[in-house]
């Protein structure tokens, strides 16, 4: 909320249906309508097989650690990280298809070894502002 | 409708172009220069290498990120009128594809000999990642793959690309220090390089974590500098000074699928030089086992060593037995980056190792050797550092050099050249 430092993504129209999922605390996600696959992130036309016919769904939340990455530097990271060094960025194989950029929550940045590559993760949303709520990942 | 060539095919246009002089500033950090006065300097010493007067040259280009001087002021300073020039946005990765730009604007009859610069001040005023300038760029819907999870930099962007290789592959942080190892000793004999002194694996892993897998040291210098080549027909390219490095083949900003979020498709531990091999080799008509001295990009450690995999110099997932081994050092096989590259010498987006291989091909590497009354390198070939009586960093009868460029995991592009 106002003490939100991060930057906060600007809903567009494009992702708004995933915006305002993401306020009720679910993961919506676009899906082909004709080839039936999930695309990440949300786009008017299917990267996959061109169709205009994207319908949206409501997934599982649930994903896979794909690889990860530990930022360690306050001077290379976005304004309003910097004070989370060190933390955890990784890419989730989402449970439906494609691949989400995300900050790991609930590991230990300091301790790098425990973090499990295809590892299971479920996704959760923090409120930056009211009308942007940020999706997160944490290991179950 | 009749045809004497077969345009469509990769070979047409090679060994028809040629380098024929390259030039730089020094290496510093806080030039105290605007990149127009850098640019310029650039320019001037490649054209004073090649013996070239302003008035043959009416070609000029250029690439950046907003953070340079646009071609048509840096030619009024130089006293060239143009007959074509164009700047356009690009980093790494941009000098190998604005040779092959020039090749093709010249081809097609727009003009004749052209100058390819890059100029920033990359330390003092526009560096990599969240601070500077870049720190108050708005973010954009789009932007949540980046700036939401706190990512501006390269470093973050390639880091988890590295990760997936080292769990795909078992490949140690040890084994991929060895990059910078060997690209400090080449440095050490370099009397340009930023930083010229050796270093070792333990110096490596045990300096300070940036973005793990990535220590300081697996990381480039950031420095103020600017670089230019000169490209021309080979019809005229023995007008001037020196043996020219002749142009076999070149490939530029190849791209993985889905480059927009090149990690949607995997393996994302395979990066473009996967298909950029395709091209380039069949372009020049050579493959990695002809290359005897290569120019793989080091904005960190692991680029070189995934380019070096990926253009076929070893079997995937051996890149890290491929960069520890050795090979890649002064003396061996296949040396790299035999300027210390951008981990050591400076930071030009790769221009400075198209100039090294270059100055490789004429057998006039700029070492520590002595020169005779000539002008010319008498080279040792002794590779310790100068005070150990070295001092050498030319490889012995280079005849075909290539580099490797690299923009990200998923964009690259290469040059393959042979001594003129």
């Amino acid at each position: 909320m106002a003490d939100y430092t991060k930057p906060i993504p600007s809903p567009d129209p494009v992702s708004q249906p995933f915006w305002d999922g993401a306020k009720e605390g679910k993961l919506m996600l676009p899906r082909c309508d004709d080839c039936n696959r999930v695309h990440w992130y949300p786009r008017v036309i299917c990267p996959f097989c061109h169709s205009m016919n994207i319908e949206w769904v409501e997934a599982t939340g649930r994903g896979t650690i794909h690889t990860f990455a530990v930022q360690h530097n306050k001077g290379l990271v976005a304004r309003g990280w910097g004070d989370e060094v060190p933390y955890v960025t990784a890419y989730i194989d989402l449970a439906e298809g494609d691949r989400m950029l995300t900050v790991l929550k609930g590991v230990d940045p300091n301790d790098p070894d425990s973090i499990q590559i295809g590892g299971a993760v479920q996704i959760e949303f923090e409120e930056a502002s009211d009308d942007v709520h940020i999706p997160f990942w944490r290991p179950v | 409708m009749t045809t004497d060539i077969d345009a469509t095919a990769g070979k047409y246009l090679r060994d028809k172009y040629a380098i024929i002089g390259v030039g730089e500033t020094t290496y510093t950090r806080g030039s105290g220069m605007t990149t127009r006065a850098l640019g310029t300097w650039a320019i001037k010493n490649a054209m004073d290498d090649a013996g070239i007067p302003a008035s043959e040259i009416d070609g000029m280009m250029s690439y950046s990120g907003n953070d340079s001087t646009a071609s048509p002021m840096l030619a009024g300073d130089l006293g060239i009128r143009l007959n074509f020039y164009m700047d356009v946005q690009g980093g790494g990765s941009s000098s190998e594809a604005l040779i092959g730009l020039a090749i093709g604007a010249i081809e097609a009859g727009m003009c004749e000999t052209v100058v390819v610069f890059r100029s920033m001040n990359g330390f003092s005023q526009v560096r990599i990642g969240g601070t500077g300038a870049r720190a108050s760029v708005p973010v954009g819907g789009d932007a949540l793959h980046a700036a939401a999870y706190g990512w501006f930099s390269a470093g973050q962007n390639f880091s988890p690309t590295f990760m997936r290789h080292m769990y795909d592959y078992g490949t140690t942080p040890e084994q991929v220090a060895m990059v910078k190892v060997i690209h400090s000793e080449h440095a050490s004999n370099n009397p340009k390089a930023y930083y010229k002194q050796r270093v070792t694996v333990e110096d490596v892993v045990n300096s300070r974590m940036i973005c793990k897998p990535l220590h300081l040291l697996d990381c480039c210098v950031e420095t103020d500098n600017a670089t230019a080549l000169i490209v021309t027909s080979v019809d005229k390219a023995y007008d001037y000074a020196n043996t020219p490095a002749r142009i076999l083949g070149v490939a530029g900003r190849v791209c993985k699928p889905r480059i927009d979020m090149h990690f949607q498709h995997g393996p994302i531990s395979t990066v473009a030089g996967h298909y950029i091999k395709d091209i380039i080799y069949r372009n020049a008509g050579v493959g990695p086992e002809d290359i005897q001295c290569t120019g793989a990009y080091d904005a960190f450690t692991f680029t070189s060593m995934l380019q070096l995999e990926d253009y076929g110099f070893c079997e995937k997932g051996e890149g890290g037995d491929y960069v520890s081994s050795g090979i890649m050092r002064l003396g061996g096989e296949r040396p790299n980056n035999t300027s210390g590259g951008h981990l050591c010498e400076g930071y030009t987006h790769g221009m400075n190792m198209i100039i090294e291989n270059v100055r490789q091909l004429r057998g006039q590497v700029d070492d520590y050797c002595p020169v005779d009354g000539n002008g010319n390198k008498q080279h040792t070939f002794n590779y310790a550092e100068p005070a150990a009586g070295g001092g050498c960093r030319q490889v012995p009868d280079v005849e075909i050099t290539q580099n490797l460029g690299w923009a990200m995991p998923g964009t690259g592009s290469s040059l393959i050249m042979r001594k003129g």
